[in-house]
């Protein structure tokens, strides 16, 4: 049998699907769009997770894909998971739920946290719908659920709805004939009094850059380096191994998939830290709280407040906040987001930025980093200025604080990560095999130890001339440019061997200005192109070339006329 | 008057609901809203109904249209008054 997890936003349908189908999960895709859901099995029954929505009339890509599917691929059954703590809002989607005459079972949640504690039983009768209380202590709870809904699919058995129409005519109906009193959540005082705080426009506004300070810090400094540092460590020791194969092809193959792979591997351990700390946020129901601090700002650049969080995480790395980009709801607003996402420098740029900073400003590196951090930011928001806008209403449910589910934060700790890998992993690989041939290659195929003399040197060579004007046509600075495609931080391996003297000085803020606004990485594209589709990709590589080559043109030419 | 000519705290009984959306969250004519509090900036709005509360932007509540009441019962409608139209 097929049946379907159906709720409001936040309901709680990912702890039942995760205790319906434990380990036997994986994402699927709707055909087309980007929206992900996730599909298990419980026993022979087929279980799907679908997307948050609150009536049948969608709003968002996510609730049209929803009900769509509801509508297109009847399920057998329907478990509609509810708040018991928002029950108006529940129950109006139910009344929804019912006019698709599917056989339905109630999944009450939060009943633990319900102030006054529902009457059940009331509801069962008043609907006319199995009611199924969901309690944390409760482990038979699972088989018990699908043995109801399984029960109301054999007996052919459906919820009349008592009445159909709009939504206002819903609402009123339940207004009228409710017979529970109003329920409201025992969190909501303790929620409101960390509110005055967490909300706070200048205390609030702080402890949010405290708690992403702290997350950076962690994830990029602390610990993530401790966790890679391994993976780095036998990566090497791999590449090394692989230097002893006798047949150079052979060679250069084997040592550039093993780059590829322990690329990927190698920032894996932050990312999954990125992921992790994310999904507290999220779980938690603090990301409400920064999107409504973010909202104002955010919504005189055309995007939401919503928007904040995967620009943020673009200053750790572009593919998890494309990635992240996915919870905006609107497709307008989530594609000028991801346009906007490599604008925030990633942290593989921070060695370049270092390198550069020490030649250009060698007293106070730190003020030429910081510098080039804020141009960055700059550029990309007069992108989002000058960017078509589309407004969008922000209407968002303002949850109460509640603490994460391990077992929820898992689920979703492991989806992103496969998800990211394979999204990664295939494009990275192929890259890496294809740039160490390249860069160990003659033009005639033979091995060479001398850069110069590489396929590399050649194809970056015939650019040079055209870079002449912006003081950048060296072939071995265009050659770490071309390497810096495939990872950022390969600039500064590649030009410690093509210029083991150094960069001029006077090529280094052109240099700068350039490797700051150029294309991202081939991950991060490779996402984007999921993501965004084609065209969204191809005009972002030709809007940041653009901006690129021009910013380091100008910057070229106010040298020449300052004489610096 | 608007949504956002509440005073914070006040109450106020909705008259008009400018987008179907909100009307989908329960937001509908005759219910009564309490405006919390605004975000930096003035947006975005935070309005309790229903016992629970919701963000929207600041154009979009300045576009509601409710009547003020000091009516004890929150979040409750009053069944007793003819539906105002919407949108």
């Amino acid at each position: 049998m097929r049946i379907v997890l159906a709720g409001i936003p936040n309901a709680g349908k990912t702890t039942v699907f995760n205790h319906l189908t434990g380990q036997r999960q994986h994402i699927g895709n709707f055909p087309g769009v980007t929206v992900a859901f996730r599909i298990g099995r419980s026993g022979m029954d087929e279980i799907i997770d679908l997307p948050g929505l609150y009536s049948l009339q969608p709003s968002s890509e996510e609730e049209q894909v929803a009900v769509r599917y509801l509508r297109e691929n009847p399920p057998d059954g329907i478990i509609n998971c509810m708040d018991v703590t928002n029950l108006r809002r529940s129950l109006a989607l139910t009344l929804s739920l019912m006019e698709l005459e599917i056989p339905m079972i109630l999944a009450a949640n939060m009943v633990e946290e319900c102030v006054p504690a529902p009457d059940l039983q009331k509801l069962e009768e008043w609907l006319g719908i199995p009611v199924f209380e969901i309690r944390r202590q409760n482990a038979w709870a699972p088989a018990v659920m699908l043995r109801l809904i399984r029960g109301e699919i054999q007996k052919g058995r459906h919820p009349t709805p008592p009445v159909r129409g709009s939504a206002t005519e819903k609402y009123r109906w339940l207004d009228r004939h409710n017979p529970l009193p109003p329920l409201a959540s025992r969190r909501r005082g303790l929620s409101e009094k960390l509110d005055r705080l967490l909300l706070h426009p200048l205390w609030g506004t702080l402890i949010f850059a405290l708690i992403m300070g702290g997350i950076f810090d962690l994830t990029f400094h602390r610990l993530g380096p401790l966790l890679t540092s391994p993976f780095r460590q036998a990566i090497e020791s791999m590449a090394a191994m692989a230097g002893a194969i006798a047949l150079p092809l052979l060679r250069a193959v084997v040592q550039g998939a093993i780059l590829g792979v322990g690329s990927v591997f190698s920032f894996l351990p932050s990312m999954m830290l990125l992921f992790f700390f994310l999904a507290i946020l999220e779980d938690s129901g603090y990301m409400v709280r920064i999107c409504y601090l973010a909202e104002n700002i955010m919504a005189r650049l055309g995007l939401s407040g919503k928007s904040i969080v995967p620009l943020l995480i673009g200053f750790g790395c572009s593919v998890p906040a494309v990635l992240s980009a996915r919870t905006l709801g609107n497709e307008k607003q989530r594609r000028l987001t991801i346009r906007l996402i490599p604008f925030f420098s990633c942290g593989a740029k921070l060695p370049v930025y270092g390198m550069l900073a020490s030649i250009l400003c060698p007293e106070h590196p730190y003020l030429a980093v910081f510098a080039a951090y804020l141009a960055g930011i700059l550029a990309g928001l007069a992108t989002a200025a000058l960017s078509p806008r589309s407004r969008v209403p922000l209407i968002m449910e303002k949850p109460p604080y509640r603490l994460p589910k391990a077992g929820n934060l898992w689920h979703r700790l492991w989806g992103q990560t496969t998800s990211f890998i394979e999204k990664a992993f295939t494009i990275l690989l192929a890259a890496s095999v294809v740039a160490t041939i390249l860069q160990q290659f003659t033009p005639a195929l033979t091995y060479t130890a001398s850069p110069s003399e590489s396929i590399l040197a050649l194809i970056a060579g015939i650019p040079a001339p055209l870079f002449r004007v912006a003081g950048l046509d060296d072939w071995r600075l265009i050659s770490a440019l071309l390497a810096g495609l495939f990872a950022k931080e390969s600039i500064v391996s590649v030009l410690a061997v093509v210029l083991p003297g150094g960069m001029a000085p006077q090529a280094a803020l052109p240099f700068l200005a350039f490797a700051l606004l150029y294309p991202p990485c081939v991950a991060a594209l490779s996402v984007i192109r999921r993501e965004a589709g084609w065209k969204c990709t191809l005009q972002m590589i030709l809007l940041h070339l653009a901006m690129a080559f021009s910013a380091a043109v100008l910057l070229r030419f106010l040298q020449a006329f300052l004489r610096l | 008057m608007k949504l956002t000519d509440l005073k914070k705290g006040e109450q106020g009984e909705l008259t008009y609901v400018p987008l179907p959306r909100l009307e989908e969250l329960g937001l509908i004519p005759g219910m009564l809203v309490t405006l919390r509090s605004a975000g930096p900036g003035g947006s975005p709005v935070e309005i309790s109904c229903g016992g629970c509360d919701l963000l929207i932007d600041r154009k979009t509540a300045e576009q509601t249209e409710v009547k003020p009441c000091a009516s004890f019962w929150q979040g409750s409608p009053t069944p007793e008054k003819p539906p105002f139209s919407t949108i």
